[in-house]
């Protein structure tokens, strides 16, 4: 990744840019340079990268089919006859559950990210942008929500919906945006009375294009690093419905539900539990440290 | 002129960035003398705050400073620990800032700020001794109320009235030396004038040095006795105020010419400053 | 013929809570077309104050207004838009940080629908004496002059007849603050533009005004001819401190200002 060719480079980082995709590769360019010197982050960079290749390949990756049941294999420890994490009390391949179960954990992450984020800011920078009355009522609603405990909230939702992927995520997105809209909101009270929105105004741009093209962007990096910061939680919110099993159901090889189908031999066989354990551990601080990372390249603070 | 207060000697200021190093200040030389005020002028960029907070150590790695001479009353900054450092720092050499809000402490009283000041200065003071220094402090820089003012938190004073303040802290300890980093540059041209007077007269009072940072050519003209102009990190003039219109150096002048003028003269387009790039590289 | 700008009894007033503070009480002017009016004053008389409710960023005022003859209401019209425009005073954060130069002097022509936007683009680049290579450029690639530069190409993008100026050089180095003023005044006289300066800065104010204005708390104190301010011939004397304090440090004025 860093063998760009020298004409590349230089490309990239010109200084007069003759089109405004040069422009904007070059501003993403820099961005990465900044990125790369932090190992941490590259750290956490890799490892999402690496959740995304296995939830791609992971079919082809697996040994077994996940649903594939061995019962005079069970319950075998890690490296046994050739199960790499061990099998499960049915006798499934904890490995190839594990792979499959990326899919899901993908799945979930980006539907709650793909629902909370633009919702979040979309309350946000309007409510901070009009201020007054239409603040007054979408920050109010926001504080509903905020009010109650998080999962709690979730429980309620998806024992109201019902058991199942879909009601869990559509249980997460409702309990996550509005800390999303909040700080939305905050960033656009610091925007708002800025000259550039002055300007745009006496250009004549109505109140949406405003929003939406002048604030919108603004806010977008910081949303952008709290969803990452985020991930781990949804992830472990996702795994927690899991493992009351309220989220996925069995046999569908969620990490949660793993965890929780295997704490009944957390004592004698604990790869059972463990490994899906890890999987989630993994994931979810390598979400954080992109996060962090992020947060260092884009906090418009720094951006000069 | 007695025997210099400040001595710099050859300072340069070294910052490594990605694509090499960028040399800020570029071999500063200049001394300052007690009771006397030196503008150092010069438009942003020129070097001319890094000059000052290197005097005060202030400038933190990866940035490099280096002189052949940074002595101050006998001591030889660059060689102080930064223990000794801390000792120097506002009991000897102090620090007014453009923004007094950045150098105050938003949710503290300004008797309190200045009452803990003294008695750090000095533990053996009272409360009591310490908040009449302080009552005095606020009056040494003409405050009308000083009880009021010392009740008062940062955010409710003007911006005048802050800077006001923010002088009494940094001279209450009588320093020899004050540093002063553009602290009329957002005030009204009035307050900007009772300012000056202020600072004019702690100066002839206690006889400290004074070093004024300015961008301001006329200000410094009329309220310093030496100037500098700084260019791309180097002095490239230095005289008497009251001779800066007879300046020889092409830049200096270019600067003089690009002023507007309240008289007029003529109406039409102003000089454009034509840089030269052997400025940076002439010596003095 | 009709002033490009008449303001009667207008007064402007903020709303803080439950206090209303009176920031511009019930001022009167013309600006006659093709001329340069000055608004001088110190922070907190009104002066920005005045541009913000002309340009119609602050909609709580009262009185008459009266922009090219046609009497304006606190909401504008679209087309109000390209008759007036402002350049603010710091170019630092009167720039969308995130858009290139482009797309900072695109927006305006987009909204008022011009189908030649690029060739627009370039041609107001030209006029403020930017070449092309800036276009693409994010306002974090550019000087302060440069940036002042385009916020002056945004502002004369969609030919307005009357430019706003709120101190435009106020953040600007010396020799900058120089440019700025030449292409102001050559915009002036190549498109024809009314202008309103105001600005703390007497000296730019001579240089730049037909005709000045001195403001304090929110009333006009003194209308002056430039050529008497440059003569030096104020009748109030609020004026002729500023006119002092303007020339530098002065001993015997810092003694008796008028607070």
């Amino acid at each position: 990744m860093t063998t760009s060719s020298p004409t590349l480079r230089a490309w990239l980082l010109d200084d007069a840019p003759a089109s405004p995709r040069q422009a904007w590769c070059g501003r993403m360019f820099r961005g990465w340079l900044q990125f790369r010197r932090n190992p941490l982050a590259m750290t956490g960079l890799c490892v999402v990268v690496g959740l995304l290749i296995v939830a791609a390949i992971g079919p082809w990756l697996a040994p077994q089919h996940p649903f594939a049941q061995n019962l005079d294999h069970r319950l075998l420890a890690p490296g046994t006859q050739g199960y790499w994490l061990g099998t499960d009390e049915l006798g499934r391949d904890i490995l190839s559950r594990i792979l499959y179960g990326s899919r899901i954990t993908l799945t979930i992450v980006a539907l709650v990210a793909i629902i909370v984020a633009p919702l979040g800011l979309l309350v946000g920078t309007v409510a901070g942008y009009f201020g007054g009355l239409v603040d007054t009522v979408l920050m109010r609603i926001t504080d509903i929500f905020l009010a109650f405990p998080r999962l709690i909230l979730a429980l309620a939702l998806v024992s109201a919906l019902g058991p199942g992927i879909e009601n869990a995520v559509i249980a997460i997105a409702v309990t996550t945006w509005p800390p999303y809209a909040r700080i939305a909101r905050a960033e656009t009270l610091t925007i708002r009375r800025s000259d550039f929105i002055a300007a745009a105004r006496l250009q004549g741009a109505s109140s949406p294009r405003i929003v939406m093209g002048q604030i919108v962007p603004l806010c977008t990096s910081s949303v952008i690093v709290r969803v990452t910061l985020d991930m781990a939680g949804i992830i472990l919110v996702a795994a927690g419905l899991g493992f009351l099993g309220l989220g996925a159901q069995p046999p569908s090889p969620e990490w949660g539900a793993m965890v929780s189908s295997g704490r009944k031999f957390l004592l004698d066989q604990w790869w059972v539990a463990t490994m899906p354990g890890i999987a989630i551990f993994v994931v979810s601080l390598g979400f954080n440290l992109l996060g962090d990372g992020l947060r260092d390249v884009l906090d418009p603070k720094d951006a000069g | 002129m007695g025997e210099a207060l400040l001595s710099i000697r050859d300072l340069r200021v070294d910052f490594p960035t990605e694509t090499g190093v960028v040399r800020a200040v570029r071999g500063v030389s200049l001394d300052i003398a007690r009771g006397e005020r030196v503008g150092i002028v010069g438009e942003s960029g020129s070097g001319k705050t890094l000059t000052g907070r290197s005097v005060l150590r202030l400038i933190r790695p990866p940035a490099q400073v280096r002189a052949q001479r940074l002595s101050f009353a006998g001591l030889d900054l660059l060689s102080l620990s930064e223990r000794e450092m801390r000792r120097v720092r506002g009991r000897r050499i102090s620090m007014v800032l453009q923004d007094p809000m950045y150098s105050l402490n938003p949710v503290m009283s300004i008797g309190r700020q200045l009452v803990e000041a003294f008695r750090t200065a000095d533990p053996s003071l009272g409360r009591a001794a310490a908040r009449a220094k302080a009552f005095s402090a606020l009056e040494s820089v003409r405050i009308n109320d000083p009880a009021r003012v010392l009740d008062a938190y940062p955010g409710e004073l003007s911006g005048g009235m802050g800077q006001r303040v923010m002088i009494a802290m940094m001279v209450a300890l009588g320093p020899d030396l004050l540093i002063a980093d553009e602290p009329t540059s957002a005030l009204d041209v009035t307050v900007q004038m009772q300012v000056l007077a202020i600072l004019d007269d702690l100066v002839r009072a206690s006889g400290m040095g004074l070093m004024f940072i300015s961008h301001d050519l006329d200000m410094v003209a009329s309220f310093c006795d030496r100037i500098c102009v700084m260019y791309a990190g180097r002095v490239v003039e230095e005289c008497v105020a009251g001779t800066l219109h007879d300046a020889r150096h092409p830049y200096t002048r270019g600067l003089l010419a690009a002023l507007p003028k309240i008289e007029g003269g003529a109406r039409g387009d102003l000089p454009v400053l034509a840089r030269d790039p052997t400025w940076a590289e002439d010596a003095l | 013929m009709t002033p490009a700008i008449a303001a009667r009894d207008l007064t402007v007033t903020f709303h803080a809570g439950r206090h209303v503070v009176q920031a511009v009480k019930g001022i009167s002017f013309e600006v006659a077309e093709g001329e340069v009016f000055g608004l001088v004053g110190e922070s907190g008389s009104g002066k920005s104050t005045v541009l913000r409710a002309l340009s119609g960023l602050h909609a709580h005022w009262t009185g008459r207004m009266e922009i090219s003859g046609q009497p304006q209401r606190p909401r504008r019209s679209k087309a109000f838009h390209k008759q007036l425009q402002m350049v603010f005073q710091d170019p630092f954060s009167s720039l969308h940080p995130l858009h290139t130069v482009d797309r900072a002097l695109s927006l305006p022509l987009s909204i008022h629908g011009f189908a030649d936007a690029g060739a627009r683009v370039e041609r107001a680049l030209r006029d403020v004496g930017l070449d092309r290579s800036f276009r693409f450029r994010y306002p974090h690639q550019l000087s302060g002059g440069q940036r002042q530069r385009v916020a002056i190409a945004r502002a004369i993008i969609l030919e307005p007849k009357i430019l706003l100026l709120d101190e435009p050089t106020s953040a600007l180095d010396v020799s900058v603050q120089a440019e700025i003023l030449n292409l102001l005044r050559r915009l002036k006289d190549e498109l024809g533009l009314t202008m309103m300066l105001v600005s703390h800065n007497l000296a730019v104010v001579a240089h730049m005004c037909d005709r000045l204005a001195v403001m304090r708390h929110g009333e006009i104190v003194e209308r002056l001819k430039v050529e008497s301010l440059h003569r030096g011939e104020a009748e109030q004397a609020y004026t002729r401190q500023l006119l002092t304090a303007a020339k530098g440090y002065n001993r015997e004025l810092a003694n008796q200002l008028l607070d």
